[in-house]
């Protein structure tokens, strides 16, 4: 079905991703212009392969809430964000959330930077546009400087890190700044996730 | 009726929270690839008669444009029911969608949608 109203806005993507309680949805509620709202997803056990696949039949399924706010882009377009939850047995749906993202922002706590790093390696694998952003608790033994959370996560060059505090909002919107800034430079040309042929899919992420 | 009642009305105890939708659903499973999270839909303002609570609830949200992910939001549904309600009033001329801003396979997004985006982030 191709799109058919021009005077509606055009939705823009973007992910939050990070671990338990990184502060995903505090990040959202920051710099939204509505109060954050959840969804509802379910995925398939089956759907990792597999498009349309019946939901019949008891397969296993997985129902996630996707916290999620937005901010209008003058009249023309709404970007969305989208937290992504970080611990392993989600991992299977960011294919499909990933798909269309103009990119994604891995917030990182520093008391726990071992939670981020299959995110940062997901995402590396996977060719998608993404920045770290350091949420500073101030409860955290030690404060990090950018460059050790570079050493820390192995990150390749070129991978913005940001230090922020997901509570301010300039702050917050500091990280959404890099990220599109960086978006501007990057090399569009590494692999991103295929995309099957006719509109954006999001797949099986019912 | 209220946001938690709906949500009540699609939870069967029995069998999960899932299959219970689909049946609601007539049965059918996921539609195609019409609706995304950031797909926005509108009312046309051509609503066919007899029309169900759902998808009443459902138009009375596209009246103004609004995206698929803050109709399931806003109706409590999930987002998988949503859809298929969707898919319905599209079937039926009830609504208008228009797709998300494409950002496809090595594509880079247009230098003028990437400053647009910075425009308005400055403006925050
Ligand atoms: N001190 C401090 N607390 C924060 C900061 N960001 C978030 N918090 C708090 O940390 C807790 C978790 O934040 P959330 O935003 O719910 O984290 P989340 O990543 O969405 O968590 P899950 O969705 O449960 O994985 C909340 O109590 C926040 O108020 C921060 O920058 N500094
Ligand atoms: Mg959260």
């Amino acid at each position: 079905m191709p799109s058919t109203n021009s005077d509606l806005p055009g939705g823009l993507k973007l992910l939050i991703a990070g671990g338990f309680g990184v502060g995903k949805t505090t990040l959202v509620a920051t710099v939204s212009e509505i109060v954050p709202l959840t969804t509802e997803a379910t995925i398939t056990e089956a759907s990792r392969g597999v498009d349309d696949v019946a939901l019949t039949g008891g397969k296993t399924t997985t129902t996630v809430a996707l916290d999620f706010g937005r901010i209008s882009i003058a009249e023309e377009y709404v970007l969305f964000l989208f937290g992504m939850p970080g611990q392993e047995r989600f991992w299977f749906m960011w294919d499909q959330l990933c798909i269309g993202a103009l990119g994604v922002i891995v917030l990182v706590d520093t008391r726990r930077i071992e939670d981020s790093f299959d995110a940062v390696d997901y995402f590396e694998r996977t060719g998608i546009p993404f920045l770290v952003a350091v949420n500073e608790f101030e409860g955290a033994p030690y404060a990090y400087t950018a460059a050790e959370v570079r050493e820390a996560l192995q990150l390749r060059d070129g991978v913005p890190v940001v230090m922020c505090d997901a509570r301010s909002r300039s702050s917050a919107v500091n990280v959404l700044i890099a990220l599109v800034r960086h978006l501007q430079t990057v090399d569009h040309h590494s692999p991103r996730p295929a995309v099957p042929a006719g509109a954006v899919p999001e797949g099986s992420l019912i | 009726m209220t946001r938690g009642d709906r949500r009540d009305a699609f939870v069967d105890q029995a069998a999960g929270r899932l299959i219970r939708p689909y049946a609601v659903a007539g049965g059918r499973t996921a539609p195609g690839s019409d609706f995304h999270l950031v797909t926005h839909v509108v009312a046309t303002g051509r609503p066919p008669d007899g029309l169900g609570p759902d998808h009443d609830d459902i138009l009375t949200l596209c009246r103004r444009p609004i995206s698929v992910a803050e109709v399931s939001a806003l109706s409590g549904l999930p987002l998988a029911v949503t859809k298929i309600l969707l898919s319905d009033l599209l079937g039926w001329r009830a609504i208008d969608t228009r797709a998300p801003v494409p950002v496809f396979d090595r594509a880079r997004p247009s230098t003028d949608l990437l400053e647009k985006v910075l425009d308005a982030l400055y403006k925050l």
